[in-house]
């Protein structure tokens, strides 16, 4: 087998293209094609053609698992976990949005909303991510590219999960069905490479199922497009610090404060910079410097929690600096 | 409204009113008679005057941006490279790197930006750093425990 450093640069750079284009792809999934492959696998691993249900989005998926009642017996544990995944795609949110449209009595609601939970562990538990399945140009370059030595069996296995790739969105298996999903209609990414966008959903289904990424953090279409309508409960609420410190960003620092019954420590006008500072502290205990900018904004700087006035903060802030010396701040 | 919320407005009231009397993009200048340690704060790049290179700086071709990146925040350029030797440190451009390069300049050299005010240079050596930024601090720790 060849190493990687004996493959030119301009076929790696071609492969990454090729697989970044097939991870990014929004046309529309190959049925036929998907179905043929898929079914090889399932032939492969000793089970019949299943059936196909295809389905316009994850969350679609998890509704017809139910509408068609997909033999419960094919569950792989109906009793498996309730709770929220806490994952890149939350069952809880797909669930909730699903069930908003149901218009149910509180009663029913519960029932049905256990109903889609099982469905949606059921799903995801089972599902296999196509166009977005990173192992397979991962074994796929060796075997093209460096000579790996690989049996029949394994190449045609690795061909045929890259034929799904090409072809089709996520995917579970059952014994005797596939639930497939079709591609979504839009993906963004920023140049870091990261799930993203600020003015809209960063991944949308036909259907209309949205994911709202800002900087690769999931949060909700709230905090996207209306982040200054969030709740301190709903900011209070979200466990992961990243997510949770860029919902404040979106909704304002110093709107933030105000809302979330922050304690101003210590206030001050700097006469050398001209700039008015404040020292913060939030609820949760965090320090922030507030202070105006001469080009007209408002700042609200984290400085760590043993700052006691504006001096020490702008002190830590300025990397070593000596606040003392400053002559201007433009 | 709280107590605290009260006192909260009240400071941000007093924050606004001072941004209303504020002229944006008021430009700065390093003078003859400033000395080695005097800064000028051009939004979060410190400007430092000081006596010579600082230790580990290689000198390098000269570039106009002062600091990594592509985006508005970073526009803080020179407006010639002409009369400037550059010096970088070793790690400069990496994640947690604070120090951008020192600059010996002939004098009349400005530092541009596209939101904040002009900072014109007198002949002397300066070096370029950056704000320590709490959040990013934070996030490089969690990543590193994860």
């Amino acid at each position: 087998m060849k190493n990687i450093s004996e493959v030119s640069p301009s076929i790696i750079e071609e492969f990454r293209a090729e697989w970044t284009g097939v991870c990014l792809d929004t046309r529309r999934a190959n049925k036929a094609v998907s179905e043929r492959a898929i079914t090889h696998v399932y032939e492969k691993s000793g089970h019949k053609k299943p059936r196909f249900i295809w389905s316009s989005s994850p969350a679609d998926a998890v509704a017809k698992m139910v509408k068609h009642n997909i033999a419960k017996s094919n569950y792989p544990s109906a009793e498996a976990s309730l709770a929220p995944s806490g994952g890149y795609m939350t069952h809880e949110s797909i669930i909730s949005s699903t069930l908003a449209d149901l218009k149910l009595g509180a009663d029913r609601r519960e029932e049905v909303r256990k109903e889609f939970m099982k469905a949606a562990n059921s799903f995801f538990g089972n599902c296999f991510y196509g166009q977005h399945e990173w192992w397979v140009p991962h074994y796929l370059f060796p075997m093209e590219h460096m000579d790996a030595e690989v049996s029949s069996l394994g190449r045609d296995i690795v061909s045929t999960w890259a034929t799904i790739s090409r072809n089709c969105g996520w995917w579970a298996c059952f014994p005797d069905v596939c639930l497939c999903v079709d591609k979504p209609i839009a993906q963004h990414l920023d140049d870091q490479q990261r799930t993203h966008k600020e003015d809209g959903p960063a991944i949308l289904y036909e259907d209309g199922m949205a994911v709202w990424v800002i900087d690769g953090l999931l949060l909700d279409e709230k905090a996207v497009m209306r982040p200054q309508e969030q709740t301190i409960e709903e900011i209070h609420g979200e466990e992961n610090q990243d997510a949770r410190s860029l919902r404040i960003e979106r909704m304002g620092w110093p709107l933030y404060l105000q809302r979330s019954n922050s304690r101003v420590i210590h206030s001050r006008h700097n006469e050398i910079e001209n700039t008015e500072e404040c020292l913060m502290e939030t609820p949760a205990g965090e320090r922030r410097l507030v202070v105006t900018c001469p080009t007209n904004r408002m700042f609200a700087l984290g400085v760590p929690n043993d700052v006691e006035d504006c001096h020490q903060a702008q002190a830590w802030i300025a990397n070593g600096k000596d606040p003392n010396r400053v002559i201007a701040r433009t | 409204m709280s107590q605290q919320q009260i006192e909260t407005s009240k400071v941000l009231d007093t924050f606004r009113e001072h941004m209303e009397s504020v002229s944006p993009g008021l430009p700065a200048a390093f003078t003859e008679g400033c000395t080695a340690g005097d800064i000028i704060w051009q939004g979060d790049l410190g400007i430092e005057m000081i006596d010579s290179i600082p230790k580990g700086y290689k000198k390098k071709k000269v570039v106009a941006q002062l600091v990594p990146g592509n985006t508005e925040g970073s526009r803080h350029c020179l407006d010639t490279t002409e009369g400037v030797k550059m010096y970088f440190p070793a790690d400069f451009g990496k994640e947690d790197c604070l120090n951008g390069p020192a600059v010996k300049v002939t004098g009349g050299q400005v530092v541009q930006h596209p939101k904040h005010g002009n900072v014109t240079l007198v002949a002397g050596a300066y070096r370029f750093d950056y704000q320590r930024e709490y959040d990013a601090e934070m996030k490089r720790q969690r990543r590193a425990l994860d």
